[in-house]
């Protein structure tokens, strides 16, 4: 029998679609006309902060000088002259900026007036007569040229070396830091667009290899945030090459060896072309930027869409006289079921994840409208080999009476769920989630530690209601930290009010001072032998000494770098009154240090952050919401199946939900920890297994149907399974996920399908009409 | 034929005796140095402060010990200090100087490049060193740093920006004399 030929209204709507997605097309041509930004990072996956204004800003703060810098250590022959190239290419590369060592220099002139305020602890303790050893001491011992006019005391080359030193020193004017066997020097990028810019990256890694290329014996160590978004980036690229382009050639040979007709495979691939076309545009449109992650979930998921145009050309290939009314409750079910599963990831609160959601979810139902509007235009033209294959195929059933094959699947079941509730363990630890080679982790970690460094992965937010409380309230940490640090159980801290005493400070240091002036420095110059007159020469600058302000200091070429640490006037108050708010870096802690943090946090106006445990934390959260929301759709949908199946909602839910036990089974015997991307593999398995299901439950007798699910299952496990390879630690745990549970789902259709020649076709599908 | 013999005889004598005019190569004075390190001595220094048109004298004795160097101010103040790198005490003026103090008094020429080019000049018997340090904070204030002395190092000389001089004359001498004569001083 001809298929009828279609309406009026179904040409209407068909050509609608094409106008839509004409419209389409041209958004995204001017999108990428405009070269709007693709992103890279995993952490666009994670939750964005439900922290106050305060915190936000002060992490967006900690991360962005963090993230915008890049650090190079060079270390061979000749370093001045390899440093000098090396700036100089760098400068040439377009979108980035060279910092040079005078931010390292010295500010012996800048603090100069201010030294009568800036007293270390020793000798603000110290009484008159330590005073006065520790002047003729700088007097009488070889050494720089000491200042018996101008500072006797040499006030400021001691607050120099206590307060400002740092592993960095000066190399012909140029930074330099001493490692164990030998001297890097430094150089300092700053970057002017984002990381992720991939047009930048490409530049600077290029500017890199020029520059090894004609230096091969140098050697370097590179730190920042754009080396591991460009390592990052090269290896998407690299794995959409070959894990991609391998699952394509595979899905290919499995439905050209099916079909045999060119038109099949290409109304196969039309509706995930159109559903890509949809869905690019226009959630790059709403997001404006798309991540790389995300568009490869993304793709992913819509791939779930083959389905749909499977189960269409299957039952045309197979039983071209049917009318095709008979399938659209299937598709229909189909579509809502995974609709459902990724739209309930909108509740969530990672961007990434929704980006994803909108992503897929646009994508599936640009690929469902092309499947129900245009591919009934199109003419069935069977080939025979197709009906042999589902012939065969079809014989891959379960026997009417197989209580033994029953019986082990009941067994199994019993087994994967004593697994799961015994052994079934979590994992939240963010940083096996990092996707950089290892060589880069360690070339980072070794340049922070030469730098005294560390990532803003935890620190201390400090605020009050004025900026001398707020340094008082700094200097009042002060005792914990050192001795944390002299005890070796936090690397280093770093805040304003070491650069910066509070004026209370100030004020007593300069009352110390003048006394010192006064009782100290007359003897000092009696018993070296100065000149009388020197006395009221060097007391003459104590009159008027100015107070070093926080804003003064940030002014300071020296003091830039302290601007991270200050965050000024912020509305952050529970209230939302205006506040102070200044942070402390911290590097590396142990537990003890941690557990000291947090302590210290229960002062007034101090919070400690750790981001790391922070965003496992949320991480956590976020995947027992997940799964929350899963089980609440599964069960919406249970009972929809129930609706409309009765009694034979079994075969609907025993594939979706079977290979989910079989799935988290596996993985509790492997004792690999499940996480957030564990969890999106499930919710594809789930999608698979829901239009298995339904449509095992729809047409049980159907070859065309076992055919379509065969080769959905087959494909998905292609294009998913894997990612299983991938060296991305969230793709990896993606591709295992779907390698088996997809197997799983195959596996159960069977007996999803069992027993269907006994049953009445009413049972089957009472609403369908047959 | 005699003449040509003489001259020939002295063009080899000079051959023969041009390294020693050469400068001497670092790891020969290093050496040499290392052999005749003073395990105590004397020194004085005088400091010359250009804007007090002032000289301040002072003398007194030092010691190398495992732990560093004692440098020991006795006339006209006292004064003890224990020069080593883990001294944190140390103010910075006086860090600049430990490689040459504690590592060129005992030949440790190593101690010296992390922290100078060094240029040396003379002979072997009679040396002298340029010392440019490398720190260009230092470099800033320190506009000249010269050592000189012959088996070992005798003399320390540097010159500021700010126009201040500093002499140190060193002296080795026997640990157990070291205290002779000081109480006369």
């Amino acid at each position: 029998m001809v298929p009828p030929s279609p309406s009026r209204g179904e040409r209407l709507a068909a050509t609608g679609w094409a106008l839509v997605l004409l419209g389409c097309l041209a958004l995204l041509v001017s999108l990428l006309s405009r070269g709007a930004a693709l992103d890279t990072r995993i952490t666009a996956l994670l939750p964005e902060t439900d922290q106050t204004t305060l915190l936000e800003r002060a992490e967006r703060r900690l991360t962005q000088s963090v993230e915008d810098r890049f650090v190079i250590l060079v270390s061979g022959e000749q370093p001045i002259q390899l440093v000098r190239e090396l700036g100089r290419r760098l400068r040439e590369t377009d979108g980035l900026t060279v910092l040079d060592g005078a931010t390292f220099a010295r500010p012996d002139d800048a603090l100069a007036p201010y030294r009568y305020r800036l007293l270390t602890e020793p000798l603000a303790a110290a009484d008159d007569t330590a005073w006065e050893q520790h002047a003729l001491t700088r007097l009488f011992t070889p050494g720089l040229d000491s200042d018996p006019q101008r500072d006797p005391f040499g006030l400021l080359d001691a607050w120099l070396a206590q307060r400002l030193k740092g592993p960095i020193s000066l190399v012909d004017g140029l930074p330099t830091v001493d490692g164990e066997d030998h001297r890097w020097f430094v150089v300092t990028g700053q970057l002017a667009a984002s990381p992720y810019d991939m047009g930048l990256q490409r530049r600077l890694t290029d500017a890199l290899a020029d520059f090894r290329r004609a230096h091969p014996d140098t050697e370097m160590l590179r730190a920042g945030l754009i080396f591991h978004a460009a390592a990052g980036a090269s290896q998407a690229k690299r794995e959409i090459s070959t894990i991609g382009l391998g699952s394509l050639l595979g899905i290919s040979l499995l439905l050209w060896g099916v079909f045999r007709r060119a038109g099949v495979l290409a109304s196969l691939l039309l509706p995930i072309g159109c559903g890509l076309l949809f869905a690019l545009p226009l959630s790059w449109a709403i997001f404006g930027t798309l991540n790389l992650l995300t568009l490869a979930f993304g793709a992913s998921l819509i791939g779930v869409a083959v389905d749909y145009a499977l189960h269409l050309q299957c039952a045309r290939q197979l039983t071209p006289e049917r009318p095709l009314s008979r399938l659209w409750p299937g598709l229909w079910l189909g579509l809502i079921s995974s609709l459902a599963a990724y739209l309930v990831q909108l509740a969530t609160p990672l961007p990434g994840l929704r980006q994803m959601a909108t992503f897929a979810a646009l994508g599936l139902l640009g690929a469902w409208l092309t499947v129900r509007l245009w591919l009934p235009l199109l003419p069935p033209r069977p080939h025979p080999a197709t009906a042999s294959i589902a012939a065969r195929l079809d014989r891959l059933r379960l026997p009417d009476q197989a209580p033994r094959r029953w019986g082990a699947l009941i067994l199994l079941g019993g087994l994967a769920s004593v697994l799961i509730v015994t052994r079934l363990t979590t994992s939240d630890d963010l940083r096996q989630l990092n996707p950089s080679p290892a060589s880069l982790i360690a070339e980072q970690q070794r340049v922070q530690t030469l730098l005294a460094r560390t990532g803003a992965s935890h620190y201390l937010v400090v605020s009050a209601n004025q900026e001398s409380e707020l340094l008082e309230r700094l200097e009042a940490l002060e005792p914990s930290l050192s001795s944390l640090q002299r005890s070796d159980h936090l690397t280093h801290y770093r805040h304003l009010a070491q650069a910066v005493p509070s004026p209370a400070t100030q004020r007593s240091n300069l009352a110390r001072t003048r006394q010192a002036y006064a009782a100290a420095l007359p003897s000092v110059i009696k018993r070296a032998g100065l000149p009388p007159e020197l006395l009221a020469a060097a007391r003459q600058p104590l009159d008027a000494v100015p107070t070093l302000s926080v804003e003064t200091w940030l002014k300071m070429p020296v003091g830039r770098a302290d601007s991270t640490l200050w965050l000024g006037e912020v509305g952050g108050g529970s209230h939302g009154e205006k506040e102070m708010t200044a942070l402390v870096a911290l590097g590396d802690a142990d537990a003890v240090a941690r557990r000291t943090l947090a302590e210290l946090a229960d002062r007034p106006g101090v919070q400690y952050r750790d981001r790391v445990a922070a965003l496992s934390d949320q991480l956590a959260r976020l995947r027992d919401t997940i799964a929350g929301w899963l089980a609440a759709a599964v069960a919406g949908l249970s009972l929809l199946f129930g609706w409309r199946y009765r009694r034979a909602a079994w075969r609907v839910l025993l594939p979706p939900l079977g290979a989910l036990v079989a799935t988290l089974a596996v993985f509790a015997a492997l004792g690999a920890g499940l996480t957030l991307f564990h969890l999106l593999g499930l919710l594809l398995v789930l999608g698979i297994g829901l239009d298995a299901g339904i449509f095992s439950a729809e047409h049980p007798a159907s070859p065309a149907a076992w055919l379509a699910i065969s080769l959905s299952c087959a494909s998905s496990l292609l294009a998913f399974g894997l990612l299983a390879f991938s060296a991305t630690p969230a793709l990896h745990y993606l591709g295992m996920t779907c390698l088996i549970g997809l197997a799983a789902t195959w596996a159960l259709v069977p007996f999803a399908r069992a027993d269907s020649h006994g049953l009445a076709p009413e049972h089957a599908a009472p609403r369908s009409g047959h | 034929m005699r003449p040509v013999l003489c001259a020939a005889m002295t063009l080899l004598a000079l051959i023969a005796a041009m390294p020693a005019w050469s400068a001497p190569k670092a790891d020969v004075l290093a050496k040499r140095l290392s052999a005749h390190a003073p395990s105590c001595g004397r020194f004085e220094q005088s400091r010359w402060l250009a804007d007090l048109d002032t000289q301040l004298d002072s003398r007194g004795t030092f010691r190398r010990q495992a732990d560093g160097l004692i440098w020991q101010t006795l006339s006209p103040i006292e004064d003890r200090l224990r020069l080593s790198d883990d001294n944190d005490a140390l103010p910075p003026g006086l860090r600049l100087m430990l490689p040459v103090l504690t590592g060129l008094l005992s030949g440790d020429w190593q101690a010296l490049e992390p922290h100078f080019r060094v240029e040396l000049d003379g002979v072997l018997e009679d040396w002298q060193a340029e010392l440019i340090p490398l720190d260009a904070a230092v470099g800033e204030r320190l506009s000249h740093l010269t050592v000189s002395g012959k088996e070992r190092v005798e003399r320390v000389e540097l010159a500021f920006a700010s126009g201040d001089r500093l002499t140190l004359t060193l002296t080795a001498t026997p640990c157990q004399n070291l205290d002779d004569g000081d109480s006369a001083s």
